[in-house]
């Protein structure tokens, strides 16, 4: 493809707490719909409670085995039915030789995810080290018959957006016709435990629906979640060639690191500011060009007000003009996928030109003094999206998403 | 279809490599490495896997035999790929958690123990503020590692990479305490990359799609790529390289300072 052409999202696959399928996705986000329920983790004779989101049963996607779909992880299982239907929904499930495919997926925990898994079938891979792991990466390759490169990305909580943006390097440069990317992630017990140890987990088991409130006073922690999204990214030309529709172009990718703590945000808003203004930078759009923030804010006191400070770098006098929203107020916090379910509520924002809310916010925090879309969805001009995602690490990074030309 | 091939290069203008058996990376942890004569916290490789204690001090022997003042490289990037992080710690998590269930999760196993962690910890050791990113995790962590920072940064916005690579050789044994029932050594390299230029020291991607290996191709071990970076250390150019099965081919290309001399002149 020619340099600096655009790279358009022409396919999408979505397993997520609010809906299979991009128009159940859109439905539920633009309803305000909450996903949180009460989960319990049990070992033993120990039940530990915490509130969560989870993706419904999922069939096998056209083209595979329903055998061969139920022998499959949770997780693979939501790798292939994203794939496939991304694929399928972009008219590539029937490809022609010799188009080259790629994939990149964000998915941090993969291996000790694969060891616990194991652990509960008996296995002991963890202990006994075979040689013979296979990554998810290269399983979906084989599996999918596909002739390009492959790639895993780990930045914790951005770790999609760092899939994304690799895909899309890759369309540009013309290493790939076509890159599947996105991510994949479900939250095992020993995550959950994790989080709740970090004390970073709300609380509100009694009251699951209103647990996950980002930028809400009363908010007391991030509520985990299941799902992923997948996408077919191919150059502007090639998609026009096929007469295929765009779901959006991703525009410009921005990252940065705190440089401070594995954990705990920066209190300089700088980096985190920083990885936006990066973005804006590679799509060379001004802030006063957009018009939708899809916030990372997790629902926690520390995190939600350390975004409002990069948010406010940023935007200057604008942020009071810029609506933002965190829709993991109802998706829950998808950890290595949450970028990748954030893109897509991005999309959802542009194709609908409506503006997804963040549930759950009554009281807003003063220190988040935002333009916020509250409680319900509206109904606005949408041309250019932002989606921020920070994780451990202090991993800064903002994609940027716009309506295809 | 077999298609013309198109290069991506840079510049590698530092290497190191380090390696510890198990045993040795507990003292190591109660010293973690200073840059540009500033401290980190004693306590920052406390909790660190095993592989961003190795993989730092390969970053800390490459700062150091090149010159380089981290002050000066704010806005690189970091690239690391480990392989297999935390098996040892993931084994003891494990063991504790089906015993005594969520209380015994260590707060921090997510942050220290993922695939982000030593990217992450290399960039506040280093005070970076380029973007963080980990690469693979698994088999194919090499060349995950190898074609992203190659591609997944453009030379103009980004002016240089440090790529890290990290590994167990033999993979530990763990007994579910912490400990290994063998004795694994961890290895690692840095690579200090300048992206688009191009220099008698270089990390370069060829690719001829269309050109696929007939054979199965061998996963390469950090141990090799370590060779090949001790080798030119010593005075030889050296070379590795790997064909990947997508009709790619990753070289790197190291000469000595010194023949790089002795040819110009």
């Amino acid at each position: 493809m020619a340099r600096g052409e655009a790279v358009w999202i022409t396919g999408v696959g979505a397993a997520t707490p609010l809906g299979n399928d991009f128009e159940t996705f859109a439905d539920n986000l633009l309803a305000g719909r909450s996903a949180t329920r009460q989960v319990s983790d049990q070992q033993g004779d120990k039940v530990a409670l915490h509130v969560g989101t989870e993706v419904g049963p999922l069939s096998a996607p056209r083209g595979m085995a329903a055998e061969r779909f139920a022998r499959l992880s949770r997780l693979e299982q939501m790798a292939w039915w994203c794939s496939l239907n991304a694929l399928r929904d972009a008219d590539l499930a029937d490809r022609p030789e010799g188009l080259r495919v790629g994939l990149v997926l964000g998915l941090g925990g993969e291996w000790y995810r694969h060891w616990k898994l194991d652990a509960e079938r008996d296995g002991r891979q963890i202990f006994e080290p075979s040689g013979q792991e296979t990554p998810l990466v290269e399983r979906l390759k084989q599996d999918l018959n596909l002739t390009g490169p492959t790639a895993t990305t780990g930045a914790a909580c951005a770790s999609a957006n760092y899939a994304l943006a690799l895909g899309r390097r890759w369309v540009a440069l013309g290493l790939v016709d076509v890159c599947l990317a996105g991510g994949v992630d479900n939250a095992c017990p020993i995550t959950r435990a994790n989080f709740a140890n970090l004390r970073a987990l709300s609380r509100r088991v009694d009251d699951a629906e209103h647990a996950c409130r980002p930028f809400d006073l009363a908010r007391d922690g991030l509520v985990m979640g299941e799902g992923g999204a997948i996408f077919v990214l191919e150059s502007a030309a090639a998609a026009r060639r096929r007469g295929q529709r765009a779901y959006g172009e991703i525009a410009g990718f921005g990252a940065s690191s705190d440089a401070a703590h594995m954990i705990i945000p920066s209190d300089d808003p700088a980096p985190a500011a920083l990885a936006m203004q990066r973005a804006l930078a590679d799509a060379h759009l001004a802030p006063s060009e957009v018009n939708y923030i899809n916030a990372h804010a997790t629902s926690t006191q520390v995190g939600d007000r350390a975004e409002a400070r990069a948010i406010r770098l940023v935007f200057g006098e604008r942020t009071a003009a810029t609506p933002i929203s965190s829709t993991k107020s109802m998706t829950g916090h998808l950890v290595s996928a949450a970028a990748a379910i954030e893109a897509l509520a991005c999309v959802v924002a542009l194709q609908k030109q409506t503006l997804p809310p963040t549930i759950n916010l009554d009281d807003p925090d003063p220190q988040c003094d935002l333009c916020h879309v509250a409680n319900q969805a509206q109904p606005r001009k949408a041309e250019v999206a932002i989606s921020n995602s920070f994780g451990f690490g202090g991993s800064n990074t903002c994609l940027a998403l716009r309506k295809a030309a | 279809m077999e298609s013309a091939p198109a290069t991506w290069e840079a510049a590698i203008v530092a290497s190191a490599t380090a390696s510890a058996s198990l045993a040795a990376i507990g003292p190591m942890r109660k010293q973690p490495p200073r840059f540009a004569g500033v401290d980190l916290p004693g306590h920052f490789l406390k909790h660190a896997d095993e592989q961003t204690v190795i993989a730092l001090e390969a970053l800390r022997r490459a700062v150091e035999q090149a010159g380089l003042d981290p002050r000066e490289q704010t806005d690189w990037a970091i690239v690391a790929a480990p392989r297999f992080i935390a098996r040892v710690a993931g084994a003891h998590i494990l063991t504790r958690y089906g015993d005594g269930g969520a209380p015994t999760v260590p707060p921090h196993a997510l942050a220290q123990n993922s695939l982000h962690s030593v990217a992450g910890a290399a960039s506040i050791a280093l005070g970076l503020h380029g973007p963080n990113v980990g690469l693979g995790g698994g088999p194919g962590a090499i060349s995950d590692g190898l074609t992203a920072a190659l591609t997944l940064l453009d030379g103009a916005a980004c002016p240089g990479l440090w790529l890290l690579f990290s590994q167990w050789e033999p993979e530990p044994i763990p007994d579910g305490q912490g400990r290994a029932t063998n004795d694994p050594v961890c290895h690692a390299v840095a690579l200090a990359l300048r992206l688009g230029e191009k220099s008698s020291a270089t990390l370069r991607l060829t690719t001829r799609l269309g050109l696929v290996p007939a054979e199965p191709i061998a996963e390469p071990r950090v141990s090799q790529l370590a060779a090949c970076i001790e080798r030119s250390a010593s005075g030889c150019p050296a070379e590795w390289s790997l064909a990947l099965d997508w009709g790619a081919n990753i070289q790197l290309s190291l000469t000595p300072l010194a023949v790089e001399r002795r040819l110009a002149a």
